[in-house]
């Protein structure tokens, strides 16, 4: 009951924090507004959290986390490579045109906060590189695509993603991002060597 | 004496009108009928006199502790139910189906006569489910349990076409022949001194009241603060949608006069239905755009309503609110949950299920909304309250996914719902009818008035900001209540 209750207000917090860091940015945000908007004293975050960045931190990781796994979940209802790796790239883009205040928060508010987000950025990174790069090795392995450097596509397909995202963020009258995405997954599956009936064939964003 | 009523037809007022009718059935059909079980119920319905729905409100609510009322003014609708020949009460997850199985466990043995084929007409049972499957504590709810619905003595039912009076009568083992026919009789009376008294419709005049603002749950930096954190949490991916309500507590000057305040919600939400449900002092009412569900058989009906823009001041402002309210995207996805959640519910029960690409915009009195209707044919025939079962709460009063979303409300909400935002509504002895979502509603007992709204916060709500709309949506029920003094 004592856990339960103590869980629910790390929660808070957790919920309180992001819409402060989201409204406020990463050094706007005091830890008096959080307090406030969790509705409780400053001892109360810093009991469940030591330092705002450790606070600003467990946001990033939980919140990339859910990304991952939602990418994950939606991915594993195709059995086909080429289709898996299609809803993947729209369960990011969809997801983040969804919340935008969150796609800002980890694209944008971690860059230059500091190291520490720095490296867990890379983490983030890292993981979305390896997802799409594992759904091309499946792809090569099944002979649907020619053998190519995975690797180096995934950063490549990766980037192309987060440039398009970004800019969306940094819009000042931004356009509905699912807009780009059928421009974009042509691009990308062209670039691999994709069969333009196949590309067709795929659903419709 | 002939006057006009609003459909345009000729209609005979004479007090009393129809009612001889009603006891010439009654008495042969209670004469005959052998009780089998416990109880059985025998109800006649009779064309009668058109009476204004408000005014018979107003004489009935005047002598009688259970009285309600429903209006549909587009559709030329309205149901008065007076008195309580059986009731059913129930809690907890189940109650959908307690009251289903009681319902229909009842009309089983019943013996019916008249023109029950018109909807909302003959033996049909009244009420509504709390927001939560447990019992409010709070006075406020008092009389509200979390399932209760009635069987009314009388019911008034007007149609477009005509007007119709249900009486129901419960009669059980040895109950003596007088006994039966004493009941009848007595109805009978209670009718026709109802029906003289309501010969003139309730007028509409402007609301007079002052009323001040006696207290609101939560406080405004309270709730501001909580919207922030629901935002949070939808930014951070862990729901999708959550809806926060409020409670604001009014004083009047004096009494509030309940049927004054429904004419004036009639008058000023047509395309609304308006509903109140009387419980002893108290009267739970409101003016809801908001339809859960209708059916008829196995065909349905219901809608996605959720995204809101305030009404314009010229017709020109109007089209342009209502056009950024369709570009807007926080708007769009608050809609867009709502469909997707419908259509997960629906899907696995229907065997056709149409839903538009996209959302129109309605517009009501103070605020535009978006709207989506879905229209569906059931695989069984689970009946209207099948149908409520599965669909409350939509994500438009609880949010998405449900579960968690109820869990926020519970723990951080710090309100009472009771029948706030839960469904209220009829259903026939075929099981089919309309429920709709009760908001824009509240409490009214004596000078004090509890008015309740709710706001669907995601990811990008701004708290100032769902203060005002949450304003505007209990604007509908308090401008016609009176004037509140800021």
């Amino acid at each position: 009951m004592t856990q339960e209750r103590s869980r629910r207000r790390r929660e808070r917090i957790l919920d309180a924090a992001f819409h402060v860091f989201s409204g406020l940015g990463y050094r706007g945000a005091a830890v008096d507004e959080i307090a406030r908007q969790a509705e409780t004293s400053k001892g109360g975050v810093y009991f469940h959290f030591p330092t705002k960045e450790s606070l600003f931190l467990e946001l990033l990781r939980t919140t990339a986390d859910r990304l991952v796994a939602k990418v994950e979940r939606e991915a594993a209802r195709e059995s086909d490579p080429i289709a898996r790796a299609d809803v993947a790239l729209w369960t990011v883009l969809s997801t983040f045109a969804g919340h935008r205040t969150m796609a800002r928060l980890l694209l944008v508010d971690a860059i230059g906060a500091g190291p520490v987000f720095q490296a867990e950025l890379e983490r983030l990174h890292e993981r979305f590189a390896g997802l799409i790069a594992a759904h091309l090795e499946r792809a090569v392995e099944d002979g649907i695509i020619a053998p190519l450097d995975t690797a180096t596509v995934a950063e490549a397909w990766f980037g192309a993603l987060h440039e398009i995202v970004v800019r969306w963020l940094m819009a000042s009258r931004p356009d509905v991002l699912e807009r780009t995405y059928p421009t974009l997954r042509a691009v990308l599956l062209r670039g691999v060597g994709i069969d333009e009936s196949r590309i067709a064939a795929l659903p419709e964003r | 004496m002939t006057v006009t009523n609003r459909t345009g037809a000729e209609t005979d007022r004479r007090p009393g009108s129809g009612a001889d009718e009603l006891v010439a059935i009654l008495l042969p059909l209670l004469d005959r009928t052998t009780v089998r079980g416990v109880r059985t119920l025998v109800s006649a319905t009779v064309p009668v006199a058109w009476r204004d729905p408000v005014a018979l409100f107003a004489a009935a609510r005047a002598i009688d502790d259970e009285v309600a009322i429903w209006l549909q003014p587009d559709a030329g609708f309205g149901l008065v139910a007076i008195g309580s020949a059986w009731t059913v009460e129930a809690t907890g997850c189940d109650r959908f189906r307690q009251v289903a199985t009681a319902w229909s466990d009842l009309v089983e043995g019943a013996v019916v006569q008249g023109s029950d084929d018109v909807p909302g007409a003959g033996p049909l049972l009244f009420g509504g489910f709390g927001f939560g499957a447990e019992a409010a504590r709070s006075p406020t709810w008092a009389g509200f349990e979390s399932a209760r619905l009635g069987l009314p003595s009388l019911l008034m039912t007007v149609t477009q076409a005509s007007t119709w009076l249900t009486a129901s009568i419960m009669i059980t083992p040895g109950a003596k022949p007088g006994a039966r026919e004493a009941v009848a009789r007595e109805l009978d009376r209670r009718w026709a001194r109802l029906a003289a008294e309501a010969t003139e419709p309730v007028p509409l005049v402007p609301a007079s009241a002052e009323l001040r603002i006696a207290r609101q749950v939560p406080e405004a930096p309270e709730w501001r603060a909580t919207v922030a954190r629901f935002a949070g949490a939808v930014g951070r991916g862990r729901l999708d949608k959550a809806v926060l309500a409020r409670r604001v507590d009014l004083h009047a000057d004096g009494s509030i006069d309940v049927p004054a305040v429904i004419r004036r919600l009639e008058a000023t939400g047509p395309e609304s239905t308006i509903f109140a449900v009387g419980r002893g002092t108290r009267t739970f009412l409101g003016a809801t755009p908001e339809r859960l569900a209708r059916s008829k058989g196995r065909e349905f009906r219901t809608v996605a309503m959720a995204g809101s823009i305030r009404r314009g001041s010229d017709a020109e402002e109007d089209e342009r609110l209502g056009a950024d309210l369709l570009a807007s995207e926080k708007d769009r996805e608050e809609q867009a949950v709502v469909v997707e959640m419908l259509r997960e519910t629906l899907s696995p029960v229907t065997d056709r299920l149409e839903i538009p690409h996209r959302p129109s915009v309605v517009r009501l009195r103070h605020i535009q909304h978006l709207a989506t209707e879905l229209r569906g044919r059931l695989r069984e025939p689970v009946g209207i309250v099948g149908l409520v079962e599965r669909l409350h709460p939509t994500p438009a009063v609880g949010g998405a996914p449900r579960e968690l979303a109820l869990e926020l409300i519970a723990h951080e909400e710090r309100l009472e719902r009771g029948w706030y935002a839960g469904p209220v509504g009829w259903l026939d002895r075929r099981g089919d009818g309309e429920f709709v979502v009760a908001i824009r509603s509240g409490v009214v007992d004596g000078r004090a008035a509890s008015l309740f709204a709710g706001c669907g916060i995601v990811a990008d709500s701004d708290p100032q900001r769902e203060w005002e709309e949450s304003l505007m949506k209990l604007r509908t029920l308090a401008t016609a209540l009176g004037r509140v003094a800021s």
